[in-house]
C-alpha cells in the first residue's frame, strides 16, 4: 500500500480542484498499471514510477498556470465591469506600495548594495579612540607606524583638501580633493580605469608632483580625452602629471557621509624619515584589508597589542586618556549611521501599506455583497471554495500589481524628492534608482499586500452557501460577519493614523525646537564663500596673510558691503579639531595633561561683525593684531564659564601646546564673544578660541591657515554681490577661484536638512494616514446607513427626531475612533522609544502632541460622518418601510 | 440552441484524437482508454494517467465528451470506475479531426509523397 501513499503525496503537485475531480481515477488506473507492472519485475516498475512522475511533473506547473490564466481572465472581467472600484483600489495601494518601494531603493542603495570595492567583506576601518572622542583620526607617526606593525592588516589612509585645478576647459576652479597613501587603490581593490594607480613610495613629502582624477572631473574638464593620461594640470599652482582617470562612480571611503565629492586624487606627503616623537595631529582616516589568513577579530587584538607598544613608547602623547585602536567592518562604518533613520522611515511606509490594505479590503468586501448572487451560483453550479478563495486571491493580486506598477511612479517621485533634499545622513544617494532588486521588491510586494488585504474579503465570501442566497436579499449570518470584520478594520486604521500623526507630530515640534535655538550669528543678508591658497604660491605666513587682508580690503571696498571678514571655520557648516594649552600660573593636571583644550579657529578683522557675533568682553580681533604686534587670543562665553569660572579671562595668559612645529608664545586673552552653535543647532557650543590670522602659528611646522571662509555682510541681496566678488578673487590670483559661494541663511537651512527630510517624510505619511483612514471610516459609515435604512426609516415612523438619527450615525463614528485612538494610544507610548534618537528636547510621550493628534483624528472622524449622517437624516420613511 | 461549430476544436493532438477513438464504440473507464489506445496504436502512442485526465477533463468542459456513471469493471475488480462517453458533439468533432487528416493525407498523395491507397 505505501506505493499508493507516495502517488497521493505526488498527486499533489496537481491543482486541488484537479486533484478533487481526478484523482481518485488517476489513483485508480495507477493502481492497475501497477500490477501489470510487477508482471515485468522490478525493472517494469521503476519504469513505471519514471512515466508517472514524470508526467506529474510535466502536467502539473501547466494545469497551475492554465488555472491561473482562467482566474486571471475571470479577474479582468470582473474588474472591466467596475473601473470606479478598480481606479480607487489602484490608486491606493500605488501609494502604499509607491512609498515602501522608494524607501526600499533607498535601503538597497545605502545600506544592502555591496561597498564599490573589491570583496568589500574584507575590508575595514581603522579608527584612533581616545576619552571624549569614540573616533579619531590617525596621525601620519601613528598610520605609518601601525602600516609598519601590523601583520594582520594592509593599512591604507586619506583625508579631504580643497584643490584648485586650472587646465583644460572653462575657468580655475575649486574642487574636492583628497591625499591618499599609495597603496590605497590596492587595498581597495579598485584600480583606475585609464592609467594607473600610485606606485609604493610615491607617497613621500618631496615626491612626484602626480594625480589621478575623477571620470565626472575628466569627462566635464578634458573632454574625455585618452590622451591625458602623461599630460601636466595646474593643481593649487603646482604642474602636477596625470597619471589616471578613476572609474566613473567610484567612491574613497573618507566621502561617504559627506557631500563633497573628491575629484583629484594626490599621493599623501609622508614624511617616513621624520622623527614620531610628536603624534598629534589627527586629521587621516585609516581603512584597510584584512589579510587572508586572518579576521578582523584577530587584527582587532593583534592592533590592542600594537597600541599597548606604542603607549610605551610614548607616555607623554597620549595623556588624553582611554586611548585605543578601534578596527570596524568598513561598511558598518560607514553606512551603519544611516540605519535608524532607515528603518524608522521604513516602520512608517509599512504602517501605511497596511492602511491601504485596509481600505482596500474594505472596499472588497463591500463589493463581494454585491457579488453575493452571482458567487452563491456557482456554489450551487459546484466551485469549491477552495477555487472561490483563489479566485479572490487572484483578482486581489491582479489589483496590487497593477497598483504597484503605479506605484513607480510614486517610487520614482518620492526618490526625486529625498535627493533633492540630499541629506549627509544618507551616503550613496548619487546611485538611487528603479533598479532590478527595486523591480522585483515591488512585484514581489504586489503580491503578497494582494494576499493580505484578499484574504479577509476571501475567507467572508467563500462562507456563502448555496441556497439562502439565492432566494431573496439575505441579511443573515455573513453581513454582519462582514460588518465586525469592516469595523475592525478601521478601528485598526485609525490605530495606525494616530501612530504615524503622532510621529510626526513630535517630529516636527522637535524640528521646530531645533529651529528656534539662537544659532548665535545674525544670518541675514550676509553671504560666504571658501577660498583655498595653495601651498607652492602661498608657502608662509606673510604669504598667506597678505594676500586674506588685499582680500578682506579689496571685499569691504566694493558698493553694497557693509563689512566682510574671514575665518577658518564658519558657524554651522566647517568645524575644527580642538587643541589643548596650557594657562598661565595654572598647573598640569593630575594625568600631566594640559589644563585647557578648546576647538581652534583662525579669524580676520571682520569676521565676528559679518556675522553678527556679538563683544561680550574686551575687544574684538582688528588690524592692529599684526605679526609684530603682543600675541593675542579670542575666547567665547563657554572657554570663558569652564575654564575662568571665578575670574575675568580678559588679560589672562595661554600658551598652545606643539608637535613638530615652532615654539609658540604666550598669548593674552584680548576679547570674549558669544557663544555660536558651530556645529549644528542642535549642538550646545563648544570651548573655542580664535587665533588673529597674522599671528598663527601652526602646531605643525609648515602647516599654514590657507583655506578661509569669506563673510560678507552686504546691504542688499547678497547673491548680487556675488559676480563682483568673483571678478575681484580674480584680480588678486586668477589661479585662486572661490567655491561654495551661498549666503548664510542657506547654510543654515542646510545644516537640518537631515531633520527636514524626517519631518517632511513622516509628516507626509502621517497626512497619507488620515486620508486613507478618514476614507475607511467613511466607506464603512455610508455602507452602514445603507444597511440600517430600513431600521432608521421605523425610527422615524414612530416619531424619532432627525437630529437623534444624525446621533445615531455620529455616534457609531466616535465609538470607532474612540476605540482606535485608545488602541493607537498604546501603541505610540509602547513604540515612541523608537524615535527617541530623532528627537530634540521633545519626550515620545509628549502630552501635548498626544492630545492634539486626539483631538485631530476626533474632527477627521466627525468630517467623514458628515455626508452619511445627512443621507441618515434624509432617509423618508415610507420609502424605507416599502422598499423591502 | 445554436449548433456549436465541431471545426472550432481542431486541430486535436494525436492522443486527443486516440482518446475519441477509443470512445467511438461505446463507454469506457479512464483505465480502459488507456490500453485500448496502446493496443491499437501498438505503443505509438502512450497515454499517462495525468495526459488522459487532461485531456477528459478538457472535453468534458467542451462538452465534447460527458461523464456517464460509476460501476465495477468485471474484467479487473471490485473498484467503482468513472465511465465515459462520446456526445453526439464529440462525434462530430471526431469526424471532422477524420476528415481534416484525410484531406491532408490527399494533398500528400497527389504530391507523390506518399503512395495512392490501394483498392482492398
Amino acid at each position: 500500500m505505501s506505493g499508493d501513499r507516495w502517488f497521493r503525496r505526488l498527486l499533489r503537485v496537481l491543482p486541488f480542484d484537479f486533484r478533487a475531480d481526478y484523482g481518485r481515477d488517476m489513483e485508480q488506473v495507477f493502481r492497475a498499471q501497477r500490477r501489470d507492472a510487477e508482471g515485468e519485475g522490478a525493472s517494469g516498475l521503476v519504469a513505471l514510477w519514471l512515466r508517472v512522475v514524470r508526467d506529474i511533473l510535466a502536467i502539473g506547473p501547466r494545469e497551475h498556470f492554465a488555472q491561473l490564466l482562467q482566474d486571471t481572465r475571470y479577474a479582468l472581467r470582473g474588474m472591466r465591469r467596475q473601473p470606479g472600484f478598480v481606479t480607487v483600489a489602484v490608486l491606493t495601494l500605488a501609494l502604499g506600495i509607491g512609498a515602501n518601494t522608494a524607501i526600499f531603493s533607498l535601503v538597497h542603495a545605502v545600506l544592502l548594495r555591496p561597498l564599490p570595492y573589491h570583496d568589500p567583506s574584507t575590508l575595514v576601518s581603522v579608527w584612533n579612540r581616545w576619552t571624549g572622542a569614540a573616533q579619531g583620526g590617525l596621525s601620519d607617526p601613528e598610520y605609518l607606524d601601525y602600516a609598519e606593525r601590523s601583520r594582520s592588516l594592509v593599512i591604507a589612509a586619506a583625508t579631504t583638501v580643497s584643490m584648485n585645478v586650472a587646465g583644460g576647459a572653462g575657468e580655475p576652479e575649486r574642487l574636492g580633493g583628497a591625499l591618499v597613501t599609495a597603496n590605497t587603490f590596492d587595498v581597495l581593490g579598485v584600480l583606475p580605469a585609464l592609467g594607473r594607480g600610485f606606485r609604493a613610495m610615491e607617497d613621500v613629502s618631496g615626491g612626484p608632483a602626480i594625480a589621478a582624477i575623477s571620470d565626472g572631473l575628466w569627462r566635464r574638464r578634458f573632454g574625455a580625452d585618452r590622451g591625458i593620461i602623461g599630460r601636466t594640470v595646474s593643481i593649487d599652482g603646482t604642474m602636477c602629471e596625470i597619471v589616471g582617470v578613476l572609474r566613473p562612480g567610484f567612491l574613497l571611503p573618507v566621502e561617504f557621509g559627506s557631500e563633497a565629492r573628491v575629484d583629484i586624487v594626490r599621493p599623501l606627503p609622508l614624511d617616513r624619515a621624520a622623527p614620531r616623537t610628536r603624534r598629534g595631529g589627527h586629521y587621516l582616516q585609516g581603512f584597510a584589508r584584512v589579510r587572508p589568513e586572518n579576521t578582523m577579530l584577530s587584527a582587532a587584538a593583534e592592533m590592542d597589542g600594537v597600541n599597548a607598544q606604542l603607549l610605551r613608547e610614548y607616555p607623554d602623547q597620549y595623556k588624553m586618556g582611554g586611548f585605543g585602536i578601534t578596527v570596524t567592518d568598513l561598511r558598518d562604518d560607514l553606512v551603519g549611521a544611516s540605519r535608524p533613520v532607515l528603518f524608522i522611515l521604513a516602520g512608517a511606509v509599512t504602517l501605511v501599506l497596511l492602511l491601504a490594505c485596509a481600505n482596500v479590503a474594505n472596499l472588497m468586501l463591500a463589493r463581494g455583497e454585491s457579488q453575493r448572487r452571482e458567487l452563491a451560483v456557482r456554489t450551487a453550479l459546484g466551485a469549491s471554495r477552495f477555487r472561490i478563495i483563489r479566485q479572490v486571491l487572484t483578482e486581489s493580486c491582479l489589483l496590487a500589481l497593477l497598483g504597484a506598477a503605479a506605484g513607480l511612479a510614486v517610487a520614482a517621485w518620492c526618490q526625486q524628492l529625498v535627493i533633492a533634499m540630499a541629506p549627509a545622513a544618507l551616503p550613496r544617494l548619487d546611485d538611487v534608482s528603479i533598479s532590478g532588486p527595486v523591480l522585483l521588491f515591488a512585484a514581489g510586494l504586489g503580491v503578497i499586500t494582494g494576499v493580505i488585504f484578499g484574504l479577509i474579503p476571501a475567507s467572508q465570501v467563500s462562507r456563502l452557501g448555496g441556497g439562502e442566497h439565492l432566494k431573496d436579499g439575505g441579511r443573515a449570518g455573513t453581513g454582519a460577519a462582514r460588518t465586525r470584520v469592516r469595523r475592525g478594520l478601521v478601528v485598526c486604521q485609525v490605530a495606525i493614523a494616530m501612530v504615524l500623526l503622532v510621529a510626526g507630530g513630535l517630529l516636527l515640534r522637535s524640528f521646530a525646537r531645533v529651529l528656534s535655538q539662537p544659532s548665535g550669528i545674525d544670518p541675514s543678508h550676509v553671504l560666504t564663500m571658501r577660498v583655498s591658497l595653495p601651498a607652492a604660491r602661498y608657502p608662509g605666513l606673510a604669504e598667506v596673510s597678505s594676500y586674506f587682508t588685499r582680500l578682506v580690503e579689496s571685499l569691504e571696498a566694493l558698493p553694497g558691503v557693509e563689512s566682510a571678514g574671514a575665518g577658518s571655520g564658519l558657524p554651522l557648516a566647517y568645524a575644527s579639531g580642538d587643541w589643548s594649552f596650557d594657562i598661565e600660573g595654572r598647573p598640569l593636571l593630575a594625568n600631566g595633561r594640559h589644563p585647557g583644550r578648546a576647538d581652534w579657529y583662525v579669524v580676520a578683522p571682520g569676521y565676528f561683525e559679518s556675522l553678527g557675533i556679538p563683544l561680550v568682553r574686551g575687544r574684538l580681533p582688528s588690524a592692529s593684531d599684526t605679526e609684530s604686534a603682543p600675541p593675542a587670543v579670542f575666547i567665547n562665553e563657554t572657554t570663558a564659564r569652564t575654564l575662568f569660572p571665578n575670574e575675568d579671562p580678559v588679560g589672562r595668559r595661554i600658551m598652545l601646546t606643539r608637535t613638530r612645529g615652532p615654539e609658540q608664545p604666550w598669548r593674552t586673552i584680548a576679547g570674549i564673544v558669544a557663544d555660536v552653535r558651530q556645529r549644528g543647532l542642535d549642538q550646545p557650543p563648544r570651548t573655542e578660541i580664535f587665533i588673529p590670522y597674522r599671528q598663527f602659528l601652526h602646531f605643525s611646522a609648515g602647516v599654514q591657515a590657507r583655506a578661509m571662509s569669506i563673510v560678507v555682510k552686504a546691504s542688499v541681496e547678497p547673491e548680487t554681490l556675488a559676480p563682483s566678488i568673483r571678478a575681484r578673487l580674480r584680480d588678486l590670483d586668477p589661479q585662486v577661484p572661490a567655491a561654495q559661494i551661498r549666503d548664510m541663511e542657506t547654510v543654515l537651512a542646510e545644516s537640518v536638512s537631515d531633520r527636514r527630510l524626517n519631518v517632511t517624510l513622516i509628516g507626509a505619511f502621517a497626512v497619507l494616514a488620515l486620508a486613507l483612514a478618514a476614507i475607511g471610516l467613511y466607506g464603512v459609515l455610508a455602507y452602514s446607513v445603507v444597511q440600517r435604512t430600513r431600521e432608521m426609516g421605523v425610527r422615524l415612523a414612530v416619531g424619532a427626531s432627525r437630529a437623534s438619527v444624525l446621533r445615531l450615525v455620529v455616534g457609531e463614528a466616535l465609538r470607532l475612533i474612540a476605540v482606535g485612538l485608545a488602541l493607537g494610544l498604546a501603541a505610540s507610548l509602547v513604540f515612541g522609544g523608537v524615535l527617541s534618537t530623532l528627537l530634540f528636547e521633545v519626550s515620545a510621550q509628549d502630552v501635548s502632541t498626544l492630545v492634539v493628534v486626539g483631538a485631530v483624528l476626533l474632527v477627521a472622524g466627525v468630517v467623514a460622518s458628515y455626508l452619511p449622517a445627512r443621507r441618515a437624516m434624509r432617509v423618508d420613511p415610507v420609502v424605507a418601510l416599502r422598499a423591502e | 440552441m445554436r449548433r456549436r461549430d465541431p471545426e472550432a476544436l481542431l486541430p486535436l493532438t494525436p492522443g486527443m484524437f486516440q482518446v475519441l477513438i477509443a470512445l467511438a464504440d461505446g463507454e469506457k473507464h479512464g483505465y480502459a482508454i488507456i490500453k485500448e489506445v496502446a493496443r491499437r496504436t501498438d505503443g505509438a502512442v502512450t497515454l499517462s494517467a495525468g495526459t488522459l485526465y487532461t485531456i477528459l477533463r478538457r472535453f468534458v468542459q467542451e462538452g465534447v465528451v460527458a461523464e456517464s456513471d460509476e460501476r465495477p469493471d468485471p474484467a479487473l475488480d471490485d473498484e467503482r470506475r468513472r465511465y465515459y462517453r462520446l456526445t453526439d458533439f464529440g462525434r462530430d468533432v471526431a469526424r471532422a479531426e477524420a476528415r481534416r487528416m484525410e484531406t491532408a493525407l490527399g494533398m500528400a498523395r497527389a504530391k507523390n509523397l506518399i503512395p495512392r491507397a490501394r483498392p482492398v
